[in-house]
């Protein structure tokens, strides 16, 4: 039980309120992990220190100060480098398929699951009544 | 010197050569001296090419720049004693690794192979042989290690900066080994396929043997990866689903998949097809992994090791795969199961479910990696396939994987009644429901970390229910409480070891949760003798002084750490530039406790005496690396066979008996 309690008590960890840290500044911090760094490949602008991801970094600070929506600040992006400066695909035309794939994949996942438990319990029937 | 090792290189070509096909022939023939032939004549490859690993080093440690590859990967100013492992930082050297260490291991396998399995042994031997033999080919024939210049250059180019930290002499050695040795279970998998022995489960315990070693050393080689990338990279995070990063752990979910599907295998005579389906899915997607990581056509942030022979490795995967499944579809009527599923409630069901879903996420794994290959060929737009998805498809995914991981130990082999079921899952569920009380009483409000919470919580409590009523009524027999759990942790190792690894990835997750969905950052300005504070953390900037090295320059600034109004530590995070390669690389301070990380790491120093300062607080990180040693004591506890005094029985109640009957 005594662990139990334990566990419990880590979960404070999570719960501290870092209040210094203005909505307006998270929202910064989320777009920056939203997109890429050009020249430094894999990399969001947060992750990379490279000169040009800090210039952009301080562009997202700056239109977000302007009151740009996301949207806006990503499609700002997006007209300079391309698409490819999302970290993830856009939810139309190409990158829809890079979304719904992976539901198709775990539907036919549980349809195969079923199936093959049922197969498998089949055959022990068939085979008692041999 | 490096004349001796390019002799044992061919040496061993010409050996791996012959015991290929004297082991098939052996095998084929069933000749004893055949088979015997072949076995000595594979012992002597690790012999060979340890000699040439030797005269590798050696060459590194004496900088003789006359050898390609050490000018290409160290220079003067490499501190010494990464002269030891800076040979396997590039392409060449750590195929030479691989090769050495593979035979190593494969050798000590085929020792054992051949007192377990007389009949199957010589075809696994042949089949590692040939794995080994287009490792040495490589070697000898495309990216050749001991390859010497016709000008020996003054200095050498040196090793990439980024790989000069501790992690160097861990990581890659776990990775790689981990990544070739998936090859021992499929030789003994594709051995019992050839020999058409498959009908007979005698290759099981060896097949869970050498499944389970390969497993621990993927799973030590992603950890350690993620420790590195932690404490060096110096963005804060430990896993990025970088294209090399999700290589390395598509074999891992194809292998922990085996892992416990081959105990179906074993107790129940069921999945014998499933199971060799599984180390061939696993032995692809590590030739996979080694195709990316070499050259392969993703942008990674892990390309040390990049070559044009990528697609060497890519062509050698197909070969291999198309082989397998030539042999599986000959072998087929082998395989049928044994045994029967009785009941979709059952351990056999769940364990089923929670293959498929390991192989559910591998594949979309694949898809998000290779996806942007795709649509640059068919639609001309690159686009990047990047953490957040990954995190939005695989998150939910996996915790469904800690659920079914909570479940599927509590229910009985063969079948159990709903009831029984719903009465086993009452602690579990008053656990989960606990947690999530907590959690909202500290005013959490994230609904996916809850959940994900509650998910562990479920797992944990099967776990401890399981202890506590074993230890229970060892207890009631009269024992100490410390000595009853020992001993019931000692009474069925395979399961309670077992269970300790499910603690370990339990904590593991948790740790992932936590600092996934409660992390704090903040980018702040900061100039000599400013303090800033962050939740209960104070920092002083007291700071900074460079340093000038050969081949870098280093700037350490140093920090007074308070909490509390209470001096905890001085911190140095510094930033490290290396003109000749243009990088820089920094290393941040980490001032670690059970409940989160202060990190600090440095982006800028200014001339006008700024500086920038990343500064983290990551919730719980500490406890993934702590899962690790746990869980690599579940694992060899597992692996461990108790000699004396069969079995105990029976232990407690009912459930206990009927499940390990």
């Amino acid at each position: 039980m005594g662990y139990i309690f334990l566990l419990v008590f880590f979960l404070i960890s999570c719960s501290e309120n870092f209040q210094d840290i203005e909505p307006q500044e998270l929202r910064v911090i989320s777009l920056n992990k939203e997109i890429m760094c050009p020249v430094c490949p894999g990399e969001s602008i947060d992750q990379s220190q490279n000169d040009l991801a800090i210039q952009m970094r301080f562009i997202v600070t700056k239109l977000v100060d302007e009151g740009k929506s996301d949207e806006e600040i990503k499609e700002y992006f997006v007209q300079r480098y391309g698409e490819v400066v999302l970290m993830e695909p856009s939810r139309n035309g190409l990158g829809l398929i890079a979304w719904t794939v992976p539901w198709i994949a775990f539907i036919f996942t549980i349809f195969m699951v079923i199936f093959f438990i049922r197969k498998m319990s089949s055959t022990n029937n068939s085979r008692e009544v041999e | 010197m490096v004349e001796i090792g390019q002799i044992s290189l061919i040496t061993s070509f010409i050996v791996v050569t012959y015991t290929s096909i004297i082991g098939f022939a052996g095998g084929i023939l069933n000749g004893r001296d055949l088979a015997q032939s072949a076995r000595w004549g594979f012992y002597s490859i690790p012999i060979l090419l340890i000699v040439a690993t030797i005269t590798l080093i050696y060459s590194f440690v004496t900088n003789d720049f006359s050898v390609k590859y050490v000018a290409e990967n160290s220079n003067l100013a490499m501190p010494s004693a990464y002269a030891w492992v800076a040979f396997y930082s590039g392409n060449e050297g750590s195929l030479l690794y691989i090769a050495a260490a593979f035979s190593i291991m494969s050798s000590l396998s085929v020792l054992i192979l051949n007192k377990k399995l007389p009949y199957t042994a010589p075809y696994a031997l042949g089949v590692m042989s040939l794995v080994l033999m287009f490792f040495i080919a490589v070697l000898l024939f495309l990216a050749n290690p001991l390859e010497q210049l016709p000008i020996v250059p003054d200095d050498g180019k040196g090793i990439n900066p980024l790989l000069i930290h501790f992690g160097m002499f861990i990581h890659p050695p776990f990775q790689m080994l981990g990544l070739i040795s998936v090859a021992i279970p499929f030789s003994v998998c594709i051995a019992t396929l050839i020999s058409g022995r498959g009908s007979r489960d005698e290759w099981v315990d060896q097949g869970r043997l050498w499944g389970m070693i390969s497993w621990l050393l993927l799973t030590i080689g992603l950890i350690l990866g993620g420790w590195w990338a932690y404490t060096i990279l110096g963005w804060g995070g430990y896993w990025a689903w970088d294209p090399v990063e999700n290589s390395a752990l598509m074999p891992w979910l194809a292998m922990t998949a085996f892992v416990h599907s081959i105990m179906v295998q074993k107790r129940r005579g069921l999945f014998r097809m499933w199971n060799m389906i599984l180390i061939i899915t696993a032995f692809t997607m590590a030739q996979l992994g080694m195709f990316i990581n070499r050259g392969g056509p993703v942008p990674s942030v892990h390309s040390f090791a990049e070559s044009t022979m990528g697609w060497v490795f890519l062509g050698v995967m197909a070969v291999t795969l198309f082989l397998s499944i030539i042999i599986f579809v000959f072998r087929f009527d082998t395989l049928k199961s044994r045994g029967v599923l009785e009941s979709p409630i059952s351990r056999e069901a769940v364990f089923l479910s929670q293959n498929a879903l390991f192989l559910l996420i591998a594949f979309v794994t694949l898809w998000g990696t290779i996806f942007p290959i795709f649509s640059e060929t068919f639609d001309e737009t690159t686009m990047t396939i990047g953490q957040p998805f990954f995190n939005k498809v695989n998150g939910p995914l996996m915790l469904l994987l800690i659920f079914l991981m909570g479940i599927g130990p509590l229910l009985p082999w063969r079948k159990a009644s709903l009831g029984s079921v719903l009465k086993m899952l009452t602690f579990p569920l008053i656990l989960s429901a606990l947690i999530i009380l907590v959690c909202l009483i500290l005013g959490l409000t994230k609904i996916w970390a809850i959940f994900g919470f509650s998910t562990c919580g479920i797992a944990l409590g099967g776990i401890l229910q399981e202890w506590f009523r074993g230890t229970k009524s060892r207890v009631k027999r009269g024992d100490k409480i410390i000595l009853s759990f020992i001993r019931l942790i000692n009474s069925n190792r395979p399961r309670y070891g077992g269970y300790i690894v499910h603690v370990s990835i339990i904590m593991l997750a948790m740790g992932i949760t936590a600092s996934s969905f409660y992390d704090v950052q903040k980018d702040v300005v900061m100039t000599v003798g400013e303090s800033h504070s962050i939740g209960d953390y104070t920092f002083k900037y007291l700071g900074v002084s460079e340093e000038i090295f050969p081949d870098r320059v280093e700037e350490t600034a140093k920090f007074e750490l308070w909490s509390k109004g209470e001096f905890i530590e001085y911190l140095y995070p510094y930033r490290a530039f290396y003109p000749e390669f243009r990088l820089s690389a920094t290393r941040g301070a980490i001032h670690s406790n059970l409940l989160r990380d202060f990190y600090l790491v440095p982006s800028d120093f200014k001339e006008d005496g700024q500086a920038i300062f990343r500064v983290l607080i990551n919730p719980m990180v500490s406890w993934m690396w702590i899962s690790g040693p746990i869980l690599i004591f579940g694992t060899i506890l597992s692996l461990t066979v108790r000699r004396s005094k069969k079995i105990k029985l029976p232990i407690a109640n009912n459930i206990f008996v009927s499940r390990s009957s």
